[in-house]
């Protein structure tokens, strides 16, 4: 884990809205812009993807204490898949302002550092 | 609104294109923000027991969505899915409870669409139980014009698509009941049924089943 995924989480942990989503309900849907990301605190993510064909594909899991949706956010790019719960979840939901924030913190500190 | 509260809530908003059957929030979900519909068509239900859906109501371009729930700090009471596919966004409730405790002019234009909401929910109330299916169809065809009609030939077709199924949910009956009382009306020259489109050709005749002004 890398010191700005830790910063991440802080701000999840103390800011971040606590919400619970049950088997099958999406977080976000692939080709969206990021509103948020969502930091596991209990359950799985499963992320998917439609291909042009029409066929779903499984590209990743996100497991308890990772983020989803934090890099796509990050990247400014549209969310790259559709994040759906696989089980029962408990996230902490972090706005894409609250991000951006976090972020700006993270590079004045490091300006400050150097 | 001021311009800097304007800002603040451009910069907080995202906009994204949602697809038939995408769900924006689940019934029994906490709020974390809410949904205003630029384009588009949402339906919002509940889930009974059994797994049925019962449809509340649906909501156009123009209305915001999850409101009344993230206001209440209550779960949501229904779920939202996409009916027809359109532009909604999304404003994360960090940003928007400090400009409603700030600003006098956008709670008063919340407490109003608020108010309005209860009227709507209490008509509709009384008239699940006072009118009988019939009349509650006439009521919806009418409700339903005036969100979604556009001029046709001989009347005004309801521009949205919706399945006899649905429009039992809407009415609180069952479908055969609906599709029988639809022939009928056909039959009366109230409507004319296009496949799954609806044209009102008697909006007057309606509005009399209804017992509502014409």
């Amino acid at each position: 884990m890398n010191a700005r995924s830790v910063e991440f989480i802080k701000t999840a942990k103390k800011n971040g809205v606590p919400l619970t989503f049950e088997k099958g309900q999406v977080l976000y849907y692939q080709d969206h812009q990021p509103f948020g990301a969502f930091l596991i605190e209990e359950g799985r993510v499963e992320l998917t993807v439609v291909s042009s064909g029409g066929r779903k594909e499984v590209i990743g899991l996100v497991s308890t204490g990772e983020f989803a949706g934090l890099d796509d956010l990050l990247s400014k790019k549209e969310y790259t898949a559709s994040a759906t719960c696989i089980a029962k979840c408990r996230v902490l939901f972090l706005s894409k302002i609250q991000i951006q924030d976090t972020g700006r913190g993270e590079v004045a500190k490091k300006s400050a550092s150097l | 609104m001021a311009e800097p509260l304007v800002s603040e809530l451009d910069r907080a908003k995202t906009t994204n294109y949602y697809h038939k059957k995408q769900i924006i929030f689940y019934e029994g979900n906490q709020p974390y923000g809410l949904y205003c519909i630029s384009s588009g068509i949402v339906k919002l239900y509940k889930t009974g027991m059994e797994g049925q859906q019962q449809i509340v109501r649906m909501a156009k371009s123009g209305d915001i969505l999850g409101y009344r729930s993230l206001f209440a700090g209550e779960n949501y009471s229904a779920t939202a899915e996409v009916m027809e596919e359109g532009e909604i966004c999304f404003i994360d409730k960090n940003a928007i409870f400090p400009i409603v405790q700030r600003d006098a002019e956008t709670m008063m234009n919340i407490i109003r669409k608020l108010s309005k909401e209860l009227r709507q929910a209490e008509d509709q109330a009384v008239g699940m139980v006072q009118k009988s299916a019939k009349e509650r169809l006439a009521e919806l065809l009418l409700l339903l014009k005036n969100g979604y009609g556009k001029k046709d030939k001989g009347g005004t077709l309801l521009d949205i698509k919706l399945t006899r199924e649905e429009i039992a949910d809407l009415i609180g009956t069952t479908q055969e009941t609906a599709i029988r009382i639809l022939s009928e009306m056909n039959k009366e020259k109230l409507v004319e049924l296009r496949g799954r489109q609806i044209v009102i050709r008697d909006a007057g005749a309606l509005a009399d089943i209804a017992s509502l002004p014409s």
